[in-house]
């Protein structure tokens, strides 16, 4: 069936019928991750329910239950700020783009070339992290773009910041692809001759955005485990066009255009621009 | 742990009856995602004595509820099927059964208007030529390019939105 255009037959391939293990897990985690922690604080009232007809007890089973609510509640919040100190949040409207900081950069670097830009979560906020094809490395403050401190790392191409989505509609796309997941750093590279953004997990997954088309050409999950993109079960209702849901189909996304469904023989097989779908339909 | 090993007993076919439905993977992971939290959280409220009963009457209403959302239609016949897991396990064995792509393609096929569906059965399933369909069809080769396209613009919209009137 070489004449059915890959964006079509992408839906209807087995592949894709199949469940992404990523979200199968993150699924799994999310329900009985939830459904613990509300076991426990069910459990905890319970016992203040049968403790308040036992006077005797009632006061020592008071101060127990109210340390292990505390305890859990710190837990609880303890978690929300480990997150909230390294996680680059959604809304990145008030930090500089990667054009101005490039620009800025650039005027730092005297002969040589940005070869990267990262922005991360520090404790001083969010800053960008910029590498300079002699290997120097130099931090900017995200919103204000000062230097925080002197410079002391495949060059991007002259144009390759010049990228299509911005840094919030990559860091959209990642987070579908892996949903409760903590984004710690997003980082500008060029990774064999492809521009894209690579979204890094706390769990050390990774998910790299092509930064022209926003298809995702790779998708790697916690631990280094996981597929690379070349069998990566994603169809293309996740890419950049359609705001992230789903996965994409990396033979198609890596080129950022499809190539066709290969050769035919007869005559107007030229005509085939069946292909021209580019697997965004969704 | 045993609710987590019948979550890994039947996401897989929650997922695919979902996808096979609508053919889009965020969709499908969303629905599949809203029948299970749905059904984590009942089981805290309420005894339940058959678990996977239970679960793909929730699959069922979930499916019946964005069916109405998005195509906006009533349909009696769906809550009307006690034995929807059995329509589950049908409908996947079918998809799988039909080993390859074309084959799954004849339904949708077979919803275009008949002028395209001829030269998209044609061109994409019996991998005929251009010429060659035109000489078939006693037409130029004009008309086959233009119903062709025409035939996969149409072909793609029904990929976009599946479901159709009177189907589960």
């Amino acid at each position: 069936m070489n004449k059915i255009p890959r964006d079509v037959r992408k839906k209807l391939d087995s592949s894709y019928a199949s469940i992404d293990p990523t979200f199968k897990a993150n699924l799994k985690n999310q329900l009985f991750k939830e459904n613990s922690m509300a076991k426990k604080q069910s459990s905890l009232k319970s016992l203040a329910t049968y403790l308040r007809s036992t006077p005797a007890l009632a006061v020592f089973a008071a101060i127990v239950l109210v340390g292990t609510t505390s305890a859990l509640v710190a837990t609880d919040r303890a978690n929300v700020a480990n997150r909230e100190k390294v996680e680059v949040p959604a809304q990145l409207d008030n930090v500089l783009s990667l054009d101005d900081i490039r620009a800025i950069a650039t005027k730092d670097a005297g002969d040589a070339s940005v070869t990267g830009i990262e922005l991360e979560k520090e404790d001083s906020g969010l800053v960008y992290k910029v590498k300079f094809s002699d290997g120097s490395v130099r931090l900017y403050d995200a919103k204000t773009g000062e230097a925080i401190n002197p410079a002391n790392g495949d060059e991007l191409p002259a144009n390759g910041l010049q990228g299509a989505i911005s840094l919030s509609e990559a860091r959209q796309i990642a987070q579908n692809q892996r949903p409760g997941a903590t984004i710690t750093k997003i980082e500008l590279e060029n990774e064999h001759g492809v521009v894209v953004y690579s979204v890094r997990f706390s769990d050390g997954g990774r998910v790299d955005v092509n930064a022209q088309t926003g298809d995702v050409v790779r998708v790697r999950g916690a631990s280094n485990s996981g597929s690379s993109s070349s069998d990566d079960d994603s169809d293309d209702d996740r890419s950049g066009s359609n705001s992230g849901s789903g996965s994409d189909d990396s033979d198609d996304d890596r080129s950022g255009s499809n190539s066709g469904s290969g050769s035919h023989g007869g005559d107007d097989d030229s005509e085939d621009d069946d292909n021209s779908g580019s697997g965004k339909d969704n | 742990m045993k609710l987590e090993q019948f979550y890994d007993e039947h996401v897989d076919k929650v997922y695919k009856f979902f996808y096979i439905k609508c053919l889009d993977r965020s969709t499908a992971e969303d629905l599949t995602s809203e029948t299970f939290t749905l059904f984590i959280e009942q089981l805290e409220h309420q005894p339940i004595t058959d678990n996977k009963k239970y679960l793909y009457g929730i699959m069922r209403n979930t499916w019946l509820q964005f069916l109405r959302k998005k195509y906006q239609q009533a349909l009696v016949d769906i809550e009307n099927i006690e034995d929807f897991a059995g329509v589950v396990e049908h409908e996947i064995a079918d998809f799988d059964e039909a080993k390859d792509v074309g084959n799954r393609l004849l339904p949708y096929i077979e919803r275009l208007p008949e002028k395209q569906r001829l030269v998209i059965t044609k061109r994409l399933l019996e991998e005929k030529s251009v010429g060659d369909i035109a000489t078939e069809l006693g037409k130029d080769k004009n008309y086959v390019k233009t119903t062709y396209k025409r035939g996969l613009a149409s072909l793609r919209a029904i990929l976009t939105v599946p479901y159709m009137e009177g189907s589960l």
